[in-house]
Parts: structure tokens; sequence; C-alpha cells
């Protein structure tokens, strides 16, 4: 693993991304590296949309294994990765699928099974070993399950990126709102953005990335074309207390309030689905945050005696479109959409996916990006470990 | 439901919110409701990215903590001596809130941060690890057996060197967590001195614990905790350890490194 930044050529053509989330934080990095002169806008600070208030699980994929098989070993490929990248801001101690009904209990085989499939090293433990790891699980559970699941940074681990795409000489305008993109012909010519101070101004770009998340539509409907794309709110709760080191999950098909996560002294509890417009400014419900408590004291008995620390909620950028109800149907994968079709052909829309995937998602863009802009590049993010992400506010341009 | 003032920057916002929500729920509300731009750093809701400090009614605190609620009754300012009762207007609940200082000003609320994270010193880890108390009992399970096998597969394609694998299953029976500091600044802004300040002086403590004496490392640390800029200027006000939401105690930690400096001087 290398860790210098060697100095990159450069390409001489300025893509611009719209989103500092996880996932526009991650192709600045990899866009960077491939020499190309990169801009980010993001209307808040980085992560401030979905990314920064997701629920912190690295996930090796073990929860989409019986789903969705190449979901699952992405997860895997990438957890391993993200380890390797950006072992300041994981924890990894692993994770427990706990089997809590008969029918849970049935479902063990085809969960492990599944696992294995995709390359998930699942393995069923006594009931005791579990206990000796974690004392304070459910001990009247009926088999589990350990896979290696870990705890990430949401904030950390896309600021790492972005501090290393800043040294490589990309410009992050945090507080830039992207307000208007105006084409001539078939191009996209220049972005208008109100700065911090209230004014307008416009940049150029040759390429135009949208990764606006649950916020995509709309950033694509400034350029008349349109994104396939569901905001999906989920609710979480945080409670004063550690109980456990692993990540603990319900060993069922994916649902609400079936995994909780610790984070430093806390144990969060995630999270519910339902389906929304408007991603802005979500808040939980009180029946979300009691429904949860419930679910969370199957898995730890104590979970609902600890102290509330907080509830938030957040967006998940489902891709795809015309649901109700819970979303759940939708897929977790992530989805490139080219706009060519639309009319417009230097705009792409990047959206779905997770946040333990960002690397592998922004590899694939800049791929296809780089095939548009008709430049031979490769990817190198799967090598180069970033600088740290103190680096993102100490780097003087 | 309460009605409130929020004031920015000589802007007021008159809002009716829930005692239970935070004072960063109202402004994601104001927000959305009265589609305005409104400019401050936040994230992850839950105390754990450290973005959303403010001077909240005079006292430094994260946002996202705050609960309207909590304003409503007297507070101990950072001096630990005086207090600041709430504040009303026909009414309303006043909450005035400022940027926290020592970062640059951007807009509104919002700073950059770059003073703090200029304070931590590179070589800090963010990292602890923990011996598990029943460490002897435990006996690493058949799944990282996989898993080693899986990275040193990986590591053949890419030319990496291989962990070793008995370190590889010992590391997988001890607990990883990240610092307790989240690199808030809400400590360095309360501080009413001009030095490196209490959450890059308590990093340096922090990492001393991770490195041996005898380490290059180890002294590098220790020199920047002398230096001019260093604990000396520390004049025991204590409000960094009164406003840090993760009990921290950066106070009580440079005084702690203030003995290793002693300590060090008197051999
Ligand atoms: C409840 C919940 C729990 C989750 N838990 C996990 C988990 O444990 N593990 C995991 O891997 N994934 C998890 N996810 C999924 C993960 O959080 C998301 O897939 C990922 O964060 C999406 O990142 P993004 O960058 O695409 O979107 P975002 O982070 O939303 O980024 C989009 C950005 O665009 C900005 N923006 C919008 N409009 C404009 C504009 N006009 N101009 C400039 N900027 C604009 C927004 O402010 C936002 O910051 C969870 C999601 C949810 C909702
Ligand atoms: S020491 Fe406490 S107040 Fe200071 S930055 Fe760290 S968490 Fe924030
Ligand atoms: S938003 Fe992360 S600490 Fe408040």
């Amino acid at each position: 693993m290398k860790n210098n930044l060697p100095s990159r050529k450069k390409l001489n053509k300025t893509i611009a991304i719209i989103g500092g989330g996880g996932t526009g934080c991650a192709l600045a990095w990899d866009l960077s590296l491939r020499g190309f002169s990169v801009l980010v806008f993001e209307k808040g600070e980085l992560t401030s949309g979905t990314t920064g208030r997701h629920h912190g699980q690295i996930h090796s994929g073990a929860r989409y294994a019986v789903g969705d098989k190449n979901i699952a070993r992405e997860c895997m490929e990438e957890s391993i990765l993200l380890r390797k990248l950006v072992p300041e801001a994981v924890e990894f101690n692993g994770g427990i699928f706990l089997a809590l009904t008969d029918e849970e209990a049935d479902y063990t085989d085809t969960f492990i099974e599944a696992c294995h499939e995709a390359g998930i090293p699942a393995q069923e433990i006594s009931i005791e070993k579990a206990l000796q790891f974690e004392p304070l699980i459910n001990p009247h559970c009926k088999r589990c399950v350990t896979v290696p699941d870990g705890t990430f940074d949401a904030f950390r681990v896309p600021l790492s990126f972005a501090a290393g795409a800043r040294m490589l000489g990309a410009a992050f305008y945090s507080f830039h709102e992207v307000v208007q993109l105006d084409t001539v012909g078939n191009k996209i010519i220049s972005l208008i953005v109100t700065t911090p101070e209230g004014k307008q101004q416009s940049f150029a770009a040759d390429f135009v990335i949208n990764a606006g998340g649950a916020w995509a539509k709309q950033i694509a409907a400034l350029a008349k074309v349109h994104v396939p794309v569901t905001p999906a709110p989920g609710t979480m709760v945080a409670v004063k207390n550690r109980f456990t080191d692993k990540v603990i999950s319900r060993l069922a098909p994916p649902g609400d309030g079936d995994i909780i996560v610790p984070q430093r002294e806390l144990s969060i509890i995630g999270s519910t689905q339902r389906v929304t417009d408007n991603p802005e400014g979500l808040l939980p419900l009180p029946e979300e945050i009691s429904f949860l408590l419930k679910r969370a004291t199957e898995l730890i008995p104590a979970f609902s005696n600890a102290p509330i620390h907080a509830a938030w909620s957040a967006a998940r950028p489902l891709a795809g479109e015309g649901l109700t109800g819970s979303g759940r149907s939708l897929s977790r994968d992530f989805m490139i959409v080219d706009h060519s079709d639309a009319g417009i052909t230097n705009f792409i829309s990047l959206i779905g996916g997770k946040a333990t995937i960002l690397r592998a998602m922004a590899e694939k863009a800049a791929d296809y990006a780089s095939e548009k802009l008709g430049e031979q590049t490769y990817c190198e993010t799967r090598t180069i470990v970033p600088p740290s992400w103190r680096n993102y506010y100490t780097y003087k341009d | 439901m309460i009605n409130a003032i929020i004031i920015i920057n000589n802007r007021r916002y008159t809002v009716e919110c829930s005692e239970s929500n935070t004072v960063l729920d109202v402004l994601e509300s104001i927000r959305k409701e009265k589609k305005l731009s409104l400019h401050y750093r936040h994230s992850c809701h839950h105390g754990s990215c450290g973005t959303c400090g403010a001077i909240i009614n005079c006292i430094e605190g994260l946002m996202c903590l705050t609960k309207i609620s909590d304003l409503m009754h007297e507070r101990k300012t950072t001096s630990g001596k005086d207090t600041v009762a709430p504040q009303y207007e026909n009414g309303k609940l006043i909450i005035n809130l400022e940027p926290l200082k020592k970062a640059a000003y951007i807009a509104d609320i919002a700073v950059y941060p770059a003073q703090l994270f200029e304070s931590i010193p590179e070589t800090a880890s963010y990292k602890r690890s923990i011996e598990r108390a029943n460490a002897s009992q435990l006996e690493p399970d058949s799944s990282y057996d996989e898993l080693y096998k899986q990275i040193c597969s990986d590591a053949a394609q890419t030319q990496e060197p291989v962990p070793d694998k008995h370190v590889f299953m010992k590391n997988s029976l001890i607990r990883n967590k990240l610092e307790l500091c989240i690199e808030c600044g809400l400590c360095l802004s309360a501080c009413p001195e001009e030095f490196r300040g209490p959450a890059g002086l308590a990093a340096i403590h922090t990492a001393l614990a991770k490195n041996k004496p005898e380490t290059s490392t180890y002294s590098n640390l220790l020199a920047l905790a002398y230096a001019e800029d260093g604990i000396a200027q520390c004049k025991r006000h204590f409000a960094c350890s009164r406003v840090c939401p993760q009990g921290v105690a950066p106070g009580r930690r440079i005084q702690e490194l203030r003995a290793i400096d002693s300590k060090n001087s008197n051999t």
C-alpha cells in the first residue's frame, strides 16, 4: 500500500461534481488521481446530506446475501479495502447475526449458504461462545452466526477521500449550492452557484456528474433531465451505552429495527424506512423511536434501559421509482444514468448504493466519465491510501 | 409546543418547536419550511462528527445534542462561576446562536476549523485498541481464517505485504474503538487563551500513552507539549473541560502533561 501522493499527469479537462456526500468525495479522489481537474459543489458542509447521518455499519454484505449476491460480494470486497485504506476511521470488531425465533433459526442455513456463495466467511458459533464475546446479547437466542461486519465513521471516511483530492488540486466549494445549469446545444457549459455570501457565481466544466443522492432528481431537473431516485427516510436512535463491540443483527431478511451498531461509547439501533418527495429537514417520528427501542430490546435486553442520546433521520437515495410504502423492495445497488439519451451529452448521475461501496461507485462512474471524455485512464483508489481527514481542513491551496 | 426566536447574525426567525427538539432540528426545519438559506455545519446529528458546534446563548455546545428544554433553565457559563438565565421576549424563548471562535468565518454560524485541525499532531492516532478482560478464554472464530485467506489472496494480486497470521488472529480478539474526542473545537473556542489549545494538547496526551517513551514519535509529541505555544500557556480556566461533550477532560490532561514534563526535567 502506497501513501505518498506522486504528482499526477494533468489532463486539462474539468469535471464538476454536484454533491459532497460520500459519493461526491470518493469521485473527487478517484478523478483527481486520474489527472482530471475537479470541482466539487456542496450546498452545506461536506456530508451534510445523507452520508453523515448513516448508521455507520461497514457492511460485510451478509445482510444482502440472500437477496442479492452481487451487492453482497461487492460489500465484502469493499469492506476489506476500506479497512486498509482508512484504518483510522474504522472500528473493525466483526458482527453477529442472532436468530431469535424458530422461523429465524430455520432460515440460518439458507443465510450461511448465501453468504458463502457471495464470498462472505459467515460461521455459526455456539450461543455460549457468542456470549463470551458479547455477554449482553439476548441469551435466549436460538442460533448465532459471525460475519466480518464493522463500524466506520460516516464523516471521517469520505473526508479522507476529500482530503486526498484536495491535495491533488481538486477545489471543494462547500456552502455553494448549484442553482442553475446552463446548456448550449447538447452540452452543459456552466454551473451557476450561490456562494455563502448569497452571490451567484458561474463555473465552466467539460463534464458534470450529479452525485446529489436523495436530491439527485432536483439537480437533474436543472438541466431538464430526469433521474429515477426515491428518497426513503430512515430513523435511528442512539443510547448512551456501548453494549457490544460487534455489530448485532437480526438473522432474518432485511427489515426495520434489525441492526445495532456500536460507535464509540454509544449503541445505535436502526432503521426504519418510508418514502418521501423532499429529503430536506427530516425529523424522527415518536412512533419510530418507540418501535426501534422495542426491537433493540429483543437483540440486547438492556438496550432501552440506557438513556437516549439522540434520534435522527436521513433519506436513502434508492435507485428506482414509482414506489409507495416502505420501498424495501428497491435494490441497494447503484446506477449510472447517462443523460445523453435525454439530449445532454456531458452529464451523468450516480445514484443509489451504500456508503460501504462509495469507492466502487466512484470507480465505475469515473471509468464511465473517462471513456465519454475520450481519455484513457485507470483507477488507483484500490491501492493508494488517502491522507487523514484532518488534512481536509489543514490543507492550504 | 414552545415559541422561540432564533437570532443569528442579527437576523431573527420566529419558530414553533417542541421542547424535545434539538437546536439543530429547529434550524433544519427553518431551512425546510421557510426555504431560507441558512449556513451551519452539521453531519451526523448524534454527537459523533463534531461539526455542529456553536455558541448557544453564550455557551459553547453541539447543536445536535442541545435540546430546547436545556435552554429553558439557568445554565453555568464556561467560567464555571456565572450563570445565564433563559430570556423571553413576549413569551418567546430567545435562542442566540453565534459561530465558534478561533475558526475562520464562512457565513451565519458556519466556520472553517483549520486552527483546530492544525493543533492536532499528525502522529496522533484516532484508534484505541483495548484488550478484552476475558481475552484468555477467547479464541478467534474460524471466519477469521477465511478472512485471512482472502486478504492474502488480495495482497498477492497487488504485491502488498501480507500480515502475519498469528498477529492477525490475535488482533481479532482486541476491541477496536475510535478515540473519544470528536474534534468539535468547543474547547478551543471556550478557552480564553491563545495557544495550541486544549484539543491539540489532549490529543498529544492520548498519543503519548500509545507510544513508547524511547521512540522519536514520543519525544516529538512531548516537544510539542513543551513548546512555547504548549502547556505553559494554560492558565487553568478549565472552560475546555466544562464544554467538552465527550468527557475528554482536556484541562485535566494538560495538567497530566505538566506532570510528565516535571518528571522528565528531574531526571
Ligand atoms: C437510515 C440510513 C441508514 C444507513 N445506514 C448505512 C450503513 O450503515 N452503511 C452503509 O454503508 N450505508 C448506509 N446507508 C446508505 C448511505 O448512507 C447512502 O447510500 C450514502 O450516504 C449516499 O451518499 P451520497 O453521497 O450518494 O448522498 P448524500 O450524502 O446525500 O450526498 C448528496 C449531497 O448533495 C448535496 N446537494 C443536494 N443538492 C445540491 C445542490 N443543488 N448543490 C450542491 N449540493 C447539493 C446534499 O447536500 C448532499 O450532501 C444508510 C442510509 C440511511 C438513510
Ligand atoms: S476535547 Fe472535547 S471539546 Fe475539545 S475537540 Fe475534543 S470532544 Fe470537542
Ligand atoms: S452533527 Fe455531528 S456532532 Fe452534531
